[in-house]
Formats: structure tokens, C-alpha cells, sequence
């Protein structure tokens, strides 16, 4: 019986020794304003700068605006939808089109006529039939020209 | 914050008289408090579900009428049925629960930080949430669109909702600090837990092992549905538990409605309340399964409107009965996937075994959690046989995540295991049955 009852003991701690998180006590000592920094961004940190281009871009298009999302990586699943994804939550005000393929490594090139307005992160080719709207150091902003 | 810290407050408020008029409400107060967040959150969201499902707009002064509405009618029928608490009896062991208030505070420090990071947040439950907040109810067309699978649009959307209730009432998203949604489930979650503990062992061991169990019941990961799930299935299984056992309706009602919350919360819900009612069946007690039928009425109606809009699960795209036949012909590379990824800390799973080994004989009389724990498991690994996504990607990404949810059931059984070899005051655990 004793015996059993220092083996319960025994699995009560490696219960609560497994189960314990030093994180939620280390967490007091965060020094928080890096640490949001930090946090805030690292969703986005595969590209640099993307975050602010598309928080940038959300106030210069109009609610409900469809917007072609260019990035440099033509690939579905290495860079591309990376992203697109993070994109539609960026803008979530506005319908966000993807410029290729679901799911596949290919230009669909019908979806620039879906577009009313492109997003270029970085550089891109000028889109046929939009004019530049805005520029800055992390990309451009296209509209549909006339 | 303080819109956030309201919107928490009016779940309280609006779930209080819920949890009070349903049959077997709790009496303790501390339980009282979890359940009336886990209600009072829960009729919300299926409130503003309401409303979209009948073509109306969403506001907060609809909201407000329509919970004043409901949470009179609670109060009156609590009335009836009259309700008293317990007084509150502050023992020395108070003093471990300040340490997992502490622990608490460290949570939530780090859930409201910033905004979430986690990617489900931002592509699935966050997005949708944003989406529904915009178009002021449930965003169908947006739900639809080919260009949005990835969002898992069969997802169930109690956790977008709740996000929603927060908006609406605080006017505006509450970006940095929706992470105070899962703080205020995993309290929720870990006040009825702690209730339950009571109820197997003497106030210090409760205390004790509520400490030790505090991080399962609160999600590492800040803005996914884990939160809810965590908080409605535990609570489900552990009234079910009780309701089995004492032969009271009034229990298996209550769990059957945390179960439906539970499946409106995230698909593994559903397989948890078929989970239930195997294990109902296997501890010879098939004849009460029809009485989840809760379960059904909670989210029987979002399966419906899924149906209705054809919203798809990935799990189930094109070729399911040929993956089932060959991942099932050359199983290694799943169970290779699984090996390779740990669940948790190693220590805990030992110290389950060789509480449910030592306790083996108690454990017998637990068939129905037991048997629910291991087939939900078993849903688990089937997803991993059906998923039309790579087999080392999707366990890498999920199967840690995914199997936390049963970790605090998994705890309080080993817990139930040991308890008469730890807790010595068993003789006044029939005094503290307070939710009867």
C-alpha cells in the first residue's frame, strides 16, 4: 500500500512536471513593447515589408475593391500562397484575387481581367491596362486604367 | 481592453441565468462562473447565427434585445426552479490557487500582447470573423468562393462569432486584443474543471492538481477554435461523466449542450459526441445516448446551412476510399509520422500510465471516459488515413495541436485513478457533491 502510494505521488509530479509551462511565468519579465514588435510581425516575416505594403494599400483602395495580388514567386507553395493568404487578412475589406492557379505553379492570366486594382510587393512587370496609383519601398499599387 | 473586458462581462451576464435555470446547475460558484462564460459566450454566437440564418442585419442593439429577451425568460424560469449557492468556503488550500492565478496572469499577459500570431488565426478563424464583421452576419457569399478553401469554410464558426459578439459590442475589431477570448475560456474551462476535481478529492489535492493542470486547459494557441473546444468538450465529458453516474438526466443535458458547443466550435466536437456515445454504448449505457439530442440541437442547425451552401471539407475531397486503401496497404509512413511527433511532454504521458496501471482496478469502473478518450484518439488518426495532404506535413502541423484537446480528461482520469492513494479525505468528498 505505501508502495502504491508513492508510485501515485510519483505520477501525480510527472503529471504536473509534463503538464507545467515555465513560459507563463517568464511571461511577467517580457519587456513587451519589443516583444509585440516582434509578435506583430513575425506572421509576416517570409517578406519583409509586406505587412506595411498592405496595410498601406488597404486605405487607398476603395471597400470591396478587387485586388490582384502580385508576388515575385510563382509557385503555389513555395512563396506564393504564403502571401495570398496572409493578404485576404490584410485586406479584408477588399476581395483579393490570386494571381495564379489554386493550388498550382501556374499564371492564370484571365485573373488580371477580374482585377480592378494589382499589388505588386517589390517590383513587378507593369500590368497591362492599369496605370501606377502609389509607390513605396515595399511595392506598388496599380489601378485600372481607362 | 476594457471593450474586451465588457464583452467577457456580458457573456457572464447573459450566461449566468442560463446556467442557473438549466436542470442541475451548479451551486458552487466558482463552477457557476466557468459555465456562465461557456454559456453565455455559446448563446451569443447562436444568436448572431439566428439572425443570419433569417436574413437580419447584425447590430448591438439587436443583440442586446434579443439576450434581454432570453436571459429574462432565464430568470424566470431559474426562479421556478429556485437555485442558491453554496457559500464559498475559504480553506488553506486557497493559497495554491493564488499560484495558478499567477500562472493565469502569465497567460494572459502573453495572449494579449499582441495580436495572434498563429496562421490559423489569420487565414481561418480570424479572417472569417473580419469577414462576417464587415458584412454584418455570416458572409455566405465569401464562404462560397472557390478563391477561399484554404479558409476551411466547413469549419464550424462559434469562435468567428464570439469574435463578432466582441466587435459588435465594442464597435470596432478588437485586433490586439481578441487574445482575451481564449483567456477567458481557458478560466472558464479551468473553474469547472476544478469544481469536478473537488468533487474526487480533498480540497488541497484539487487545489494541487488544478495548479498542475492549469496549462492544458489553457491553449498555447491564441485565436484558434482550440480554446472553446477545449473548454466545452472537457466540460461535456466530465458532466456526462457525472450524469452516467448518478443516473441524472440533468447532468447529461447539460453535457449534451457543452458537447453541441463543443461541435460548433471545430469538427473534432462532432467526433467527440460520437466519441460519447460509443463510450455510452461500451459502458452499457446505450439506452441514455438519445439523450444528447442537445448536441444535435446546438449544431444541427450550422449543419444544416453547411449543407445547404455545399461548404466542403478538404477531408473528404475526391479519392477518400482510395487513400483509406493505401495508406491503410502501407501504413508506415503514418505511423512513422506519428512517432516523430511528440504530444506533449513525455513526463505527462508516463505519469497518465502509471496512474491509470496503478489505478487499474478504479479505472474499470471509468469505462465510459476511458473508451471515449481512446476512440476520439482513434478519429484523430483516422483524419490522418483520409487527408488528401501530405501524411508527415499534416501530423507535423496538427496532431500535437489537435490531441491537447483530450489532454485534460486524460488527467483528470489518472487523477481519479490515484485519488484514493493521494487524497485521504475521501470521506468528505460526499459533502462537496455541490452540483447536485
Amino acid at each position: 500500500m505505501r508502495l502504491a502510494r508513492v508510485a501515485a505521488l510519483a505520477s501525480f509530479l510527472a503529471i504536473a512536471i509534463g503538464a507545467f509551462q515555465t513560459f507563463y511565468l517568464r511571461a511577467y519579465t517580457f519587456d513587451a513593447a519589443p516583444m509585440r514588435a516582434y509578435f506583430t510581425e513575425l506572421p509576416y516575416r517570409k517578406l519583409p515589408g509586406f505587412q506595411r505594403l498592405m496595410t498601406e494599400v488597404g486605405p487607398r483602395t476603395p471597400d470591396g475593391a478587387r485586388i490582384l495580388v502580385w508576388l515575385p514567386y510563382h509557385q503555389w507553395q513555395q512563396g506564393y500562397s504564403y502571401g495570398y493568404w496572409r493578404a485576404k487578412y490584410l485586406l479584408v475589406h477588399e476581395t483579393v484575387i490570386p494571381l495564379l492557379e489554386m493550388n498550382r505553379d501556374a499564371v492564370e492570366p484571365t485573373r488580371l481581367h477580374e482585377a480592378e486594382w494589382v499589388v505588386c510587393y517589390h517590383t513587378c512587370p507593369p500590368p497591362p491596362g492599369f496605370v501606377l496609383a502609389w509607390k513605396s519601398e515595399d511595392g506598388t499599387l496599380w489601378r485600372r486604367g481607362r | 481592453m476594457i471593450e474586451s473586458l465588457l464583452a467577457v462581462l456580458f457573456c457572464l451576464v447573459v450566461g449566468a441565468p442560463l446556467a442557473t435555470s438549466l436542470a442541475a446547475a451548479p451551486r458552487r460558484t466558482s463552477m457557476l462562473i466557468g459555465e456562465a462564460y461557456l454559456l453565455g459566450s455559446g448563446a451569443l454566437a447562436f444568436v448572431l447565427f439566428a439572425f443570419s440564418a433569417a436574413g437580419v442585419a447584425w447590430s448591438a442593439l439587436l443583440l442586446l434585445g434579443a439576450t434581454a429577451i432570453a436571459g429574462g425568460i432565464a430568470i424566470l424560469l431559474t426562479v421556478r426552479r429556485g437555485w442558491s449557492p453554496v457559500r464559498p468556503a475559504w480553506t488553506p488550500a486557497n493559497a495554491i490557487d493564488a499560484l495558478t492565478a499567477v500562472l493565469i496572469g502569465g497567460y494572459a499577459r502573453y495572449a494579449t500582447l499582441a495580436p495572434p500570431v498563429e496562421i490559423d488565426f489569420i487565414i481561418i478563424w480570424g479572417l472569417k470573423a473580419q469577414k462576417f464583421w464587415i458584412a454584418r452576419g455570416i458572409d455566405w457569399t465569401f464562404l462560397e468562393s472557390a478563391y477561399n478553401v484554404a479558409t476551411h469554410v466547413d469549419y464550424p464558426i462559434l469562435l468567428p462569432l464570439v469574435f463578432d459578439v466582441h466587435a459588435l459590442l465594442g464597435g470596432a475589431w478588437p485586433d490586439r486584443w481578441i487574445g482575451v477570448v481564449s483567456v477567458a475560456y481557458g478560466i472558464a474551462g479551468a473553474l469547472v474543471f476544478r469544481g469536478f476535481l473537488r468533487e474526487e478529492l480533498s480540497s488541497f489535492w484539487s487545489a494541487a492538481v488544478s495548479l498542475a493542470t492549469m496549462p492544458l486547459l489553457f491553449s498555447p494557441h491564441i485565436g484558434l477554435a482550440e480554446a472553446p473546444l477545449l473548454a466545452y468538450g472537457t466540460v461535456g465529458l466530465l458532466y456526462l461523466r457525472r450524469g452516467l453516474s448518478s443516473n441524472s438526466f440533468g447532468f447529461i443535458t447539460r453535457a449534451a449542450i457543452y458537447l453541441g458547443f463543443a461541435a460548433f466550435s471545430k469538427n473534432e466536437g462532432l467526433t467527440l459526441i460520437a466519441a460519447a456515445a460509443v463510450g455510452m454504448i461500451v459502458a452499457g449505457r446505450w439506452r441514455l445516448v438519445w439523450r444528447l439530442w442537445p448536441s444535435a440541437v446546438v449544431v444541427g442547425p450550422w449543419l444544416a446551412m453547411r449543407s445547404l451552401h455545399r461548404l466542403q471539407t478538404d477531408l473528404l475531397a475526391g479519392g477518400t476510399l482510395d487513400r483509406i486503401v493505401s495508406r491503410l496497404s502501407d501504413p508506415k509512413p503514418l505511423l512513422s509520422a506519428l512517432i516523430a511527433v511528440p504530444i506533449g511532454e513525455r513526463l505527462f504521458w508516463i505519469g497518465v500510465s502509471v496512474a491509470l496501471l496503478i489505478g487499474v482496478r478504479r479505472i474499470a469502473g471509468e469505462r465510459f471516459l476511458l473508451v471515449t478518450l481512446i476512440v476520439q484518439s482513434l478519429f484523430f488518426i483516422f483524419a490522418y488515413v483520409v487527408t488528401p495532404h501530405d501524411v508527415m506535413w499534416h501530423v507535423q502541423w496538427s496532431f500535437d495541436r489537435i490531441f491537447r484537446q483530450l489532454m485534460p480528461a486524460f488527467a483528470f482520469l489518472a487523477m481519479i485513478a490515484i485519488a484514493p492513494l493521494i487524497s485521504s479525505r475521501a470521506h468528505d468528498q460526499q459533502s462537496h457533491r455541490v452540483t447536485e
